[in-house]
């Protein structure tokens, strides 16, 4: 029962956070590549997603990646203020970046570290994006394609590398 | 529990990745559509339906052109053989930021306002005259 209700405020301060962080990303100064982004939620999304918190040992995966999947709503939803294919495009990449780190954390987790699952993460939330931009918008989009890849390689591996720093300090608060 | 910060699987995948972008640049320059001037189109969108307002701009030719996507005017200027957004009033302004674009395949757009400029060659656009 506590460690349920610890369960829930756990990830109700997670989505807060990767709202807030999401947010507060937009005020920093713009990367070279149009489009590109840090993304410093999903290294929120990435930890919620890790199997080894204390709480989802008990629990089935997938209640674990629909909690992420939520998150990664909560966030697009936010920009559903600024209309159509905006929204699409956040959306189309928040989902696609949590089902890949999800499936790299379950499956993979002996050979990737959380660089890995983050430079993971990035491709998808980019790919995501840029499909929703060429399905919904134009095929010239694609012409970002490459840079997109190459500024995932580089915003995964600063994400990856703060959720390996933070995620022992988050594991330690919720056991302690 | 004291584990090293990047594990072999990670170099990999970012040594792939990075090999893929530079296949898809290299492969981009061969592929490259040569002769003719080139000339800017601007497409105005709807809600993601290509609802047929499209401009085609000479780069030679220094213009202006004034528009208003899903309610956000947005400013195109041609200047010196280049194309760009040079004012919109979306919240992000990456389509600003994006610079000015000159080279055929080059792309920016104001995606808040719908609004997409990309770069072809005018040979390419002969052709697409005579099949239309």
């Amino acid at each position: 029962m506590r460690s349920n209700a610890v369960r829930v405020a756990f990830l109700a301060i997670m989505t807060a956070l990767a709202i807030t962080l999401s947010l507060m990303e937009s005020l920093l100064p713009s990367l070279p590549v149009p489009g590109a982004k840090l993304g410093l939620s999903n290294v929120v999304i990435m930890a919620v997603l890790s199997p080894s918190l204390p709480f989802h040992r008990d629990k089935p995966y997938w209640t674990v990646l629909s909690s992420a999947l939520a998150i990664a709503l909560a966030k697009s939803g936010l920009v559903l203020l600024r209309g159509g294919l905006t929204f699409w495009m956040s959306f189309c990449g928040g989902i696609l970046s949590t089902l890949i780190m999800a499936l790299c954390l379950y499956f993979f987790s002996d050979k990737l570290g959380f660089i890995g699952v983050g430079i993971a993460g990035a491709i998808a939330h980019n790919t995501g994006q840029l499909m929703a931009a060429v399905v919904l918008f134009d095929t010239a989009m694609l012409y970002y394609g490459p840079w997109l890849l190459i500024a995932a390689v580089v915003t995964g591996t600063l994400t990856g590398y703060l959720n390996h720093i933070l995620f022992p300090k988050i594991q330690g608060f919720l056991k302690g | 529990m004291v584990t090293s910060a990047i594990k072999r699987g990670d170099i990999l995948l970012a040594v792939l990745v990075l090999c893929v972008a530079g296949l898809w640049l290299l492969a981009r320059l061969f592929f490259a559509a040569d002769g003719g001037a080139p000339v800017a189109v601007v497409i105005q969108s709807h809600n993601g339906q290509e609802d047929g307002q499209s401009y085609t701009l000479p780069l030679s030719q220094d213009t202006r052109l004034s528009l208003t996507g899903n309610g956000i005017p947005v400013v195109i200027e041609v200047k010196d053989g280049a194309i760009s957004f040079v004012q919109s009033d979306c919240p992000d302004k990456i389509c600003v930021q994006s610079g000015a674009l000159s080279k055929p395949g080059q792309t920016a757009a104001c995606v808040p306002a719908g609004i997409l400029i990309k770069i072809e060659s005018s040979k390419e656009n002969e052709v697409d005259a005579v099949a239309k």
